[in-house]
C-alpha cells in the first residue's frame, strides 16, 4: 500500500507480503496473528538461518513490535515419515 | 443528507433490453447519484453493453459505476467502457469524480478491484510468474483505489468497487473462495484514503453490510443480495446516517 497503517490485519498483511518477496527466504509456511504490540509467528522453517532472516524481515517491516516466535524447524527430507 | 443509491451485479445480457430502466423511472426522488458496481453485463460482450447503455442512459441523476470481472470475459472492457460512457455513464477505474449535490459536494472512488484474500488466508506474491502477477495485481488496484480517494478535496468520500475488502460482507459465501472475492488490500485503501462509505458487489451469496478494520462502513449490493432495484444510502457530514434496504429497515 501507499502508507503505514497499523490495524492487525494491515500488518499480517504486509508481512505476509514480505515474507514472500524476500528473495532466497522461501518459506510460505509462516503465520502471522498481531496482538497489539506482539506479533506472533509460527509454523515450520527450513533452518535457523531462516529464523535470523525471518526476525531481519518483521524488524524491517514491523520495527518496534515485539516478536513472540512460535517456529519450529522443518525435519530434513529423509527424516521425514 | 447526501442520498447515494447502489447497486451491483445487474448481468444484463442481450434479452435484457427494458428490464431495468423502469425501476428506475423515479430514482430521482429516492437519490441524488446512483453507484452500480460492476458486472453490468453477462459476459463483456459490447452488444450486452449497448443494452446496460440503453438501461442507464437519460435518468435524472449522475450514474457512475466500475466494471466487474464478468464484464472483463470478452476482452472488451474498453470497448464497454466506451460504450457506456457514450451514455452519460462516468466509468471509475482508478480514478475518482467529484458530483456537486444540493446536499453538498460527494467524491466517488472507483476501481475494480480484485481478489488476494484476507488474514489468515491470503494470496502470496511467490514463485510462477503468474501467481506474483496476481497479487501484484491486487496491490495495484487497492493502491489506485488509495490514490483516487487521497485525490478527492470534499469530505464525504465513497468507495466504489467490484471485488469485496472485508470478509464480513462475504459471510454466506464458502470461506474456501474467499480470496477469489476480495482483498483485505482494499480496505486497507479505504482506511488510509478516509472513505465516509465503501460499496461492492461480487458476493452474490454474501452478506449486506459490514466494516473495515478503521471503522468504515462497507455495503455489499449485489442484486442477490440487496433484492432490489437498488439501495440508498445517507451521508451527511462525512459519515453515514441512514441506510434503506431490505436488511436495514
Amino acid at each position: 500500500m501507499n502508507s503505514e497503517s497499523s490495524a492487525p490485519e494491515y500488518v499480517e498483511r504486509r508481512l505476509t507480503q514480505a515474507v514472500a518477496e524476500h528473495h532466497g527466504l522461501g518459506e510460505l509456511e509462516v503465520d502471522f496473528r498481531v496482538e497489539g504490540e506482539v506479533i506472533v509467528v509460527s509454523g515450520n522453517l527450513a533452518s535457523e538461518e531462516h529464523r535470523a532472516t525471518l526476525h531481519e524481515v518483521i524488524a524491517e517491516v514491523c520495527p518496534g513490535y515485539e516478536v513472540q516466535d512460535l517456529t519450529g524447524l522443518a525435519k530434513p527430507p529423509g527424516e521425514r515419515s | 443528507m447526501i442520498r447515494v443509491a447502489a447497486m451491483g451485479d445487474i448481468h444484463l445480457g442481450t434479452e435484457s433490453r427494458g428490464m431495468l430502466r423502469p425501476s428506475l423511472a423515479n430514482i430521482a426522488d429516492h437519490a441524488d447519484v446512483l453507484l452500480v458496481a460492476g458486472d453490468l453485463t453477462h459476459v463483456g460482450d459490447p452488444t450486452e453493453a449497448e443494452i446496460v447503455a440503453e438501461e442507464l442512459a437519460g435518468h435524472d441523476v449522475p450514474v457512475i459505476a466500475v466494471l466487474g470481472n464478468h464484464d472483463h470475459q470478452s476482452d472488451a472492457a474498453e470497448k464497454v467502457t466506451l460504450i457506456l460512457e457514450g451514455a452519460g455513464v462516468t466509468m471509475l477505474d482508478g480514478t475518482a469524480i467529484e458530483v456537486d449535490t444540493e446536499s453538498g459536494p460527494l467524491g466517488v472512488a472507483g476501481t475494480k478491484g480484485f481478489g488476494g484474500g484476507f488474514p489468515p488466508a491470503m494470496a502470496a506474491g511467490f514463485g510462477e510468474p503468474e501467481m506474483r502477477a496476481f497479487v501484484a495485481t491486487s496491490n495495484r488496484e487497492a493502491d489506485a483505489l488509495q490514490d483516487a480517494l487521497e485525490s478527492l478535496r470534499c469530505e464525504t468520500r465513497v468507495a466504489l468497487t467490484h471485488y469485496a475488502p472485508v470478509v464480513d460482507t462475504l459471510a454466506g459465501e464458502r470461506p474456501e473462495i474467499y480470496a477469489f472475492l476480495g482483498s483485505i488490500a482494499l480496505a486497507e485503501a479505504i482506511d488510509e484514503g478516509s472513505a465516509s462509505l465503501a460499496i461492492h458487489g461480487h458476493a452474490h451469496l454474501g452478506a449486506a453490510s459490514g466494516a473495515t478494520p478503521g471503522g468504515v462502513p462497507v455495503m455489499n449490493v449485489a442484486q442477490p443480495v440487496i433484492r432490489a432495484p437498488y439501495t440508498v444510502v445517507g451521508l451527511e457530514d462525512g459519515k453515514v446516517v441512514s441506510l434503506q434496504g431490505p436488511d436495514h429497515g
